[in-house]
């Protein structure tokens, strides 16, 4: 799974930090398969998303928060493994 | 030392001054203005309170004081009134200016939440021993419905109900702003919301951290920060030692020095200079001097020992704090000084002397760059002023470190590790003997200030390795 998370002026000042520090403690089975990166800027928070901004595997998320982020993570571990 | 936990609090005030200062550079906010709160939160239905108007009200008086005004003096002026007075605002021409509060409590947005009252909750489990019941002086406990009821009237709010019981069943009610206070500077006014008694606090900013509903808030010197700018002033920033990591662990510090200049700052210098100034200088007097002397670096712990310990007044280090003394060396005929820290005291300190004209959070910076269009990581790397001594000033026990490395003879110290220990430490040191008492008013030091944005303790991590090497 890939993962990047936008570390950006603005995604930091609202609340970045907090997903990078949440990463580390998903459950070490779903840990192993992310695949983290991170982004100076999505540039997309400027216009139509709201920040703090993520991407799983290629898919952009808005408005993230450490529960909604490893909500989104878990699920996209279910569908993978199926 | 604090941790640090990211709250929509924080996201509040975060999005509320990006949206003026994003406002404010494209030239619209003049016309928004009294749009912002119905903007920001609309509706229908609250999104942190259960009414949309409340929290309007709230984003209303927070807005006012983000453009730099004094919350009592503008209270009950609406938003469609301020684009008239604004240039006079963020010229700092007006009244409604604040220049020496910078700490105020919206009381729109306080909950007078309980407090000096001690409340028996459903833990109780009606014992057969009566604890609390026995306990109680004043016979102010009750048992009604099976459980322990308190009645206020009667209490006099001893607590020893509560260390009765034998199931922690009964808790003390807080505010949680009268508690994150140690010098008990908040009082309560006529209708019980909390009231800053101004003789006591020293504008350090616990309780602008620990209130939960955003009650407390400094007026802003952001907008007031971006009109010199764009008045052409010729405006040089200077950015204290706890800004390292404050943009996150790929920032580098001479990013964010380049990043200064591109946001229009005629100039950027690192105050961890003016703090191996400083710590030559209380070095130097410490060889010879006879007698105790305390750090003067931490504004809100000089103006505690001028409230509190009035005795050692004439203790206080004659060397300036490392913002003035650099600002001293920076500042020119019509030039200005903008320090960029992790303080509301600053605030203070600076509005009492010719050489700092603007002081701001690493929030409010954070909010100044993405107005600006910068990202500090997108820089070309910079050399930084400062040795890991000067640097090391942003930590608990840095300027006592510095001091010790550079003075001759030995040194016996002591230190002030937050306001909490204040009473303490001033104890001890009329007891014994010390060269240095070390005071820092946030527990931690400036990496644990309220103005900052990430955990103290990965602050601390990244100082270790700021600075050169002496």
């Amino acid at each position: 799974m890939e993962i990047k998370v936008c570390v950006g002026t603005t995604c930091h000042l609202l609340g970045a930090t907090e997903l990078v520090e949440a990463l580390k403690d998903l459950p070490p089975e779903i840990a192993r398969k992310i695949n983290l990166g991170y982004s100076v800027c999505f540039e997309s928070c400027q216009g139509t998303m709201r920040p703090p901004i993520i991407s799983i595997n290629g898919k952009y998320h808005q408005d993230m928060n450490p529960s909604r982020m490893k909500a989104l993570i878990l699920k996209t571990a279910e569908s993978e493994r199926s | 030392m604090r941790n640090f936990v990211f709250s929509e609090i924080m996201k509040i005030r975060r999005q509320l001054m990006m949206t003026l200062a994003q406002m404010y550079e494209k030239g619209t906010l003049q016309e928004h203005l009294a749009g912002i709160p119905k903007m920001l939160l609309p509706g229908p239905h609250g999104t942190y309170r259960s009414s949309v108007y409340h929290e309007r009200e709230v984003m209303k008086q927070r807005t006012k004081m983000y453009l730099g005004m004094d919350y009592e003096r503008s209270r009950e002026l609406e938003l469609y009134e301020l684009p008239s007075l604004i240039d006079d605002i963020l010229g700092m021409k007006s009244d409604l200016v604040s220049r020496d509060r910078f700490v105020q409590v919206i009381k729109e947005a306080c909950d007078s939440c309980p407090s000096g009252r001690y409340y028996a909750t459903d833990l109780c489990r009606n014992c057969v021993a009566h604890s609390c019941y026995n306990a109680c002086p004043k016979k102010a406990v009750e048992i009604q419905n099976d459980r322990a009821v308190i009645n206020i009237d009667q209490c006099i709010g001893c607590g020893l109900c509560a260390k009765a019981c034998s199931f922690y069943a009964i808790v003390k009610l807080e505010r949680p702003c009268e508690r994150s206070c140690a010098l008990q500077a908040i009082a309560k006014d006529a209708s019980f919301a909390a009231d800053i008694d101004y003789s006591r606090c020293v504008s350090c900013g616990a309780c602008y951290v620990a209130c939960p509903f955003g009650a407390t808030e400094s007026p802003s010197h952001l907008l007031r920060t971006l009109a010199g700018i764009r008045r052409g002033e010729k405006i040089i920033a200077i950015f204290a030692p706890a800004i390292v990591a404050q943009f996150g662990p790929k920032v580098t510090l001479g990013q964010i020095k380049n990043a200064l200049k591109k946001a229009g700052f005629s100039d950027a210098v690192a105050v961890a200079a003016g703090a191996d100034e400083v710590a030559e200088e209380e070095a130097h007097f410490l060889e010879h001097a006879a007698g105790t002397v305390t750090t003067s670096c931490c504004p809100a712990f000089v103006d505690y020992i001028g409230k509190n310990q009035p005795d050692f007044t004439d203790r206080i280090s004659p060397a300036p704090s490392p913002m003035i003394a650099l600002a001293k060396h920076l500042k020119t005929g019509t030039g200005k000084i903008a320090f960029i820290g992790p303080c509301i005291a600053k605030k203070l300190e600076a509005s009492k002397g010719p050489f700092v004209d603007y002081v701001l959070t690493f929030e409010e910076l954070g909010a100044l760059f993405i107005a600006k269009g910068i990202e500090p990581a997108a820089q070309e790397d910079a050399t930084v002023e400062g040795s890991r001594l000067g640097w090391g000033f942003a930590a608990a026990g840095g300027v006592t470190a510095a001091v010790k490395e550079l003075c001759t003879r030995d040194l016996r110290t002591l230190r002030m590790d937050g306001l909490a220990e204040g009473k303490e430490t001033f104890q001890t040191a009329r007891q014994e003997k010390f060269d240095l008492i070390e005071g820092m008013a946030c527990a931690g030091g400036c990496i644990a200030g309220p103005g900052i944005m990430v955990n103290p303790k990965v602050a601390a991590g990244a100082l270790k390795k700021a600075g050169s090497a002496t």
